[in-house]
């Protein structure tokens, strides 16, 4: 038994034991008179919470790990992210970063053969699964505590001593072609792949895979991926669950201090150094035409970055009330999915707006998003719209600290972005200080609806609406093989 | 990307839940420190229905100052009546357009012009109904009338206003969903916001006003676009649970059918509202860091008030067993795909724990059946997986499988392969090593549920409202636990026939 659980058993059976009593008196209430309170004129205690902090260190090899213990169910959760992902990719390899990490979870470890270990996590209930980005790559691990310390030795195998086996490569290498054959097969993620292959031209954050470059890979090409990407200092670690702090070290430490591989990564360069506008239309028979336009943001963590998140809070992911939402959605029924979307990484950011309408309602649509974002770069924001984001931001900042495993990876995401420990409190308060000079100023710089990159999916009579209206689209053919 | 306002068309997989207790005991002796825990989920949920009939049941959970707030109805699409389908679902999304005090500025001139833009609403539809033979110049007329009367409207309302008011105070995941057998309203707040949850919450299940009613009709238009029309998942799955059920309303689609969507009228809503979101039919849960009392009490003043409403009687048409199997292709821009069904009963029925089970062993993991045979060594899919369960769990169901083919076998091929398995179930008993691998899966699902308030909640409530006893969860354990290989051939040969099932495959020519 731990030492925390004992004293949670006891304050659930007071608890339980208050709650009898109360209930038994509550019975006999009756509800009096009651005239609904006006939803703004309700008043709240103060919310009062100390985040449990994560527990640091860093083994001789640079590989640094995060804990928080929790010991709430038994089970322990890991993250583990490592500097690796598709931005990576050889010219004429790409894929490999993904092949790379699903072969080193699939094709066996030098002490255990591929359907061995299959079989045994399955036996476990226990699951190790990587996800692999454009920057990083992801790998989650979910073991029941009483099997931990077997799952974490098959996760250190799988980095260290990986296998390749060469059946599961093809097998990896199958499905991954099978997967591009049935892009276009889905409007929504195929038009998001080619916008971002639009978006990115020109770097290698804009290559994407296609059947012969999956073709090219070789086993010869995962240990070189391997090798260079996978070394202990490319690694952050974050460890969540029932076990002591110390025992998670030491078995960790165990697991991992021996290994001495070192890494070799090839940096890339930053997109958009020459950003290229353009308007493309992409062709597929569908009913519904998919709109996705984007330009270069502020950078995470730069001193736009916070006045842009509530630039993009109000013109679109702010829920109903954002004006992109609001106009297109609730004001003129042209869409189910619209809004816009920030993503701000270490480097550079990227904001978008999208919407999915009927294609005869497609210019209009892409008129109304662009009206918007013109209208909020040229006159601003208003006062009441930056209040209502930044109590919104700020009310709902607890939802940062929900679980200590959210905590906990947390924490691991900023340290792999070289981002401070206390990027999230700076955050708060540099969210609350922001004055609407500087965010009406962010917006009249950074927002720039005529140089986007537009990419618009939908079928062929959409096309020649489009080009009544904005002669400028071009139309591009993709080919996967 | 945001998907709000979701609709959702599989049901939540049955909660494997087993405490950890008898297995712990079997397999190593001793009990654990969860064993006691797990069981205590038992006695920590509190439950009470008030005197209008709505359940209440409420969780605390002390991990950080967050709660959960689920509501879930007792009424779903399967509760539409014909030409009305997609009532259920819009009318879920009707529910955010506030209520006579939150979002309204003036209610009596509302009232008036809201009556207005009904009668010219109906009156569009009824001459678009005549379709070649509409009068043009008069359905001009109505639009331009009715979007006349949309614009003096909206100068008496503020659009959007709960989503608005739970944002400033911090909510997240604000969102609903419809299925077959359920409406579920769902927001977690800060915990010291419980009071403005109860407040929109008690007022919107009472006092919705339906405003931009013919604009959301549009959006949900929109929706069916993009998630039935243009995807080949939505197009194949509509098509198959059409052809898998004859006469059963769990052969229409919960989003409904294009066609009667865009005639749903106000009329049908507010009719629909008032029975399907009664009271009898509420069950409140709440998951969180909450005290119990205070919750209690807040729920009973704010809930308290609404008033008892009745329901029609619900007859459904039962489906006849089926007599012979049933064939369609779908054809449809995208590479081959196939959806097997056959039909069963659904939960608390002892066969569905034991399709729960078959599912697991068929397709969950790397070394399931289907994965080791027909992706791995014979390769010829992408993917295969079984869902115990469709479209919904109030009536007899389906246990399905869906299976992408691996160019350049054919779809045919993989349907052929798919059967051998089948037979293999229906042929030989399954290892106990398979068993208990599987049962340990569905143990370690039902922990990894309960580590976040949504979880639980959603959990809780699911088979409050489904069952009227969220303690089917508590019994899954045993029911699962003592369930043998010979039950799974028995259940698979009583259950997966030729005869019973029903096969749908896209094909693009």
């Amino acid at each position: 038994m731990s030492k925390h659980s004992f004293p949670r058993i006891i304050i659930i059976f007071l608890i339980t034991f208050i709650f009898v009593c109360i209930f038994s008196q509550s019975d006999t209430l009756n509800a009096a008179p009651f005239t609904l309170p006006d939803p703004a004129k309700l008043t709240y205690d103060p919310l009062k919470f100390d985040p449990p902090q994560p527990f640091r260190f860093t083994l001789p090899n640079g590989f640094t790990v995060y804990i928080i213990e929790n010991h709430e169910l038994p089970v322990v959760k890991i993250t583990l992210i490592v500097k690796s992902g598709t931005m990576y990719d050889p010219p004429g390899k790409e894929g490999v970063s993904e092949l790379t990490a699903s072969v080193m979870r699939t094709g066996g470890t030098l002490k255990m053969a591929p359907q061995a270990l299959d079989e045994t996590l399955d036996y476990y209930a226990a699951t190790i699964e990587p996800g692999t980005g454009l920057e990083k790559t992801q790998w989650s691990v979910f073991s029941l505590k009483k099997d931990f310390e077997k799952v974490l030795g098959i996760f250190s195998q799988l980095f260290q001593e990986p296998l390749f086996d060469e059946s599961r490569l093809k097998l990896g290498k199958d499905l991954k072609s099978e997967e591009i054959r049935r892009l276009p097969d889905d409007p929504q993620n195929w038009a998001f792949k080619e916008f971002n292959r639009l978006l990115y031209q020109g770097n290698p954050r804009g290559r994407l895979p296609t059947l012969s470059t999956i073709k090219n890979i070789q086993k010869s090409d995962l240990i070189e991926c391997h090798r260079r990407h996978y070394a202990p200092e490319n690694m952050i670690m974050a460890l969540s669950g029932d076990i002591r702090r110390e025992d998670a070290e030491k078995l960790i430490r165990k697991a991992f201090e021996n290994w001495q591989a070192k890494g070799q990564i090839v940096p890339v360069s930053v997109p958009f150094k020459s950003f290229s506008p353009g308007s493309y239309y992409l062709v597929k028979e569908t009913p519904q035409t998919i709109i996705v336009s984007g330009q270069p943001a502020p950078k995470k963590g730069s001193d736009a970055y916070y006045a842009f998140d509530i630039i993009d809070f109000v013109l679109g992911s702010g829920g109903f009330r954002s004006r992109i939402f609001q106009e297109v959605r609730t004001n003129r029924g042209l869409a189910y999915s619209t809004g816009s979307f920030y993503r701000a990484r270490r480097e550079y950011g990227v904001f978008g707006a999208y919407a999915m309408t009927k294609s005869a309602s497609a210019p209009t649509t892409l008129q109304v998003i662009q009206d918007i974002i013109r209208n909020v770069k040229q006159v601003g924001l208003s006062r009441k719209d930056i209040d209502g984001a930044k109590k919104a931001i700020l009310n709902s900042f607890i939802f940062q600290f929900n679980s200590p495993y959210q905590i906990v990876t947390q924490q691991a995401l900023l340290a792999f972005d070289k981002l401070p420990d206390d990027f999230l409190r700076q955050y708060r308060q540099r969210i609350t200080l922001l004055k609407p000079a500087e965010i009406n100023k962010t917006a009249s710089n950074v927002l720039a609806p005529e140089d986007s990159i537009t990419l618009i999916l939908g079928n062929e009579a959409g096309y020649r609406q489009i080009k009544d209206k904005y002669p400028d689209f071009k139309r591009i053919m993709v080919n996967y093989d | 990307m945001t998907a709000t306002l979701k609709i959702s068309q599989e049901k939540i997989f049955h909660l494997p839940f087993l405490s950890l207790l008898l297995f712990l005991l079997i397999f190593f002796g001793t009990p654990s420190l969860f064993a006691q825990e797990g069981k205590s989920l038992d006695k920590r949920v509190r439950s009470f229905t008030m005197k209008n009939g709505i359940r209440v049941l409420i969780l605390e959970r002390h991990i950080s100052p967050t709660v959960s707030f689920y509501i879930r109805f007792r009424a779903g699409a399967v509760d539409e009546i014909e030409g009305k389908t997609g009532l259920a679902h819009l009318l879920e999304h009707m529910m955010f357009k506030g209520t006579k005090s939150i979002g309204a500025k003036n209610i009596r001139k509302e009232r008036e012009l809201l009556s207005e833009i009904k009668k010219t609403g109906d009156r569009l539809d009824q001459e678009r109904a005549k379709g070649d033979q509409a009068d043009k110049n008069l359905i001009h007329k109505l639009k331009e009338r009715l979007a006349a009367l949309q614009k003096s409207h909206r100068q008496l309302y503020q659009s959007n206003e709960i989503d608005r008011i739970y944002n400033e105070h911090g909510a997240v995941h604000i969102n609903a969903s419809t299925g077959q057998d359920m409406i579920t309203y769902h927001v977690s707040l800060p915990a010291n916001k419980a009071e403005l949850w109860a407040r929109i919450e008690s007022d919107r299940m009472s006092n919705p006003v339906f405003r931009e009613f013919y604009q959301e009709r549009d959006v949900v238009m929109e929706e069916r676009r993009q998630r039935t029309d243009s995807d080949p998942d939505g197009q194949l799955y509509e098509k198959f649970a059409a052809a898998a059920f004859m006469v059963h309303p769990y052969r229409r689609p919960v989003i409904g059918w294009a066609n009667d969507i865009s005639f749903l009228s106000m009329t049908d809503m507010e009719q629909f509202f008032l029975w399907t979101h009664a009271p009898h039919n509420m069950v409140i849960t709440v998951v969180g860091d909450v005290e119990t009392a205070k919750i209690r009490r807040l729920i009973e003043t704010y809930f308290g008030r609404i008033p008892v409403r009745p329901s029609p009687a619900r007859h459904k048409t039962m489906e006849p067993p089926q007599t012979g199997e049933k064939r369609i292709t779908v054809r449809f821009d995208a590479n081959e795909q196939l959806a097997i069904g056959y039909h069963k009963p659904a939960l608390p029925s002892p066969d569905d724990y034991r399709f729960d089970l078959i599912e697991a062993i068929l397709s969950r993991g790397r070394s399931s059946r289907f994965y080791k045979t027909l992706v791995e060594t014979q390769g010829i899919a992408e993917s295969v997986s079984a869902v115990n369960g469709l479209p919904g769990s109030r009536y007899p169901n389906l246990f399905a499988i869906f299976a992408t083919v691996r160019n350049p076998h054919k779809v045919d091929k993989l349907a052929v392969a798919i059967d051998n398995m089948i037979d293999d179930l229906k042929k030989a008993p399954v290892t106990d090593w398979e068993l208990r691998k599987v049962k340990n899966q569905l143990q370690a699902d039902f922990i990894n549920r309960q580590n976040s308030n949504e979880g639980l909640a959603s959990m809780l409530s699911y088979y409050e409202t489904l069952l009227g006893d969220w303690r089917y969860i508590v019994n899954y354990e045993k029911n699962i636990e003592k369930i043998t290989p010979e039950e799974l051939r028995d259940a698979a040969n009583r259950y997966l026939s030729q005869d019973n099932r029903t096969i749908a495959i896209m094909k693009k020519d």
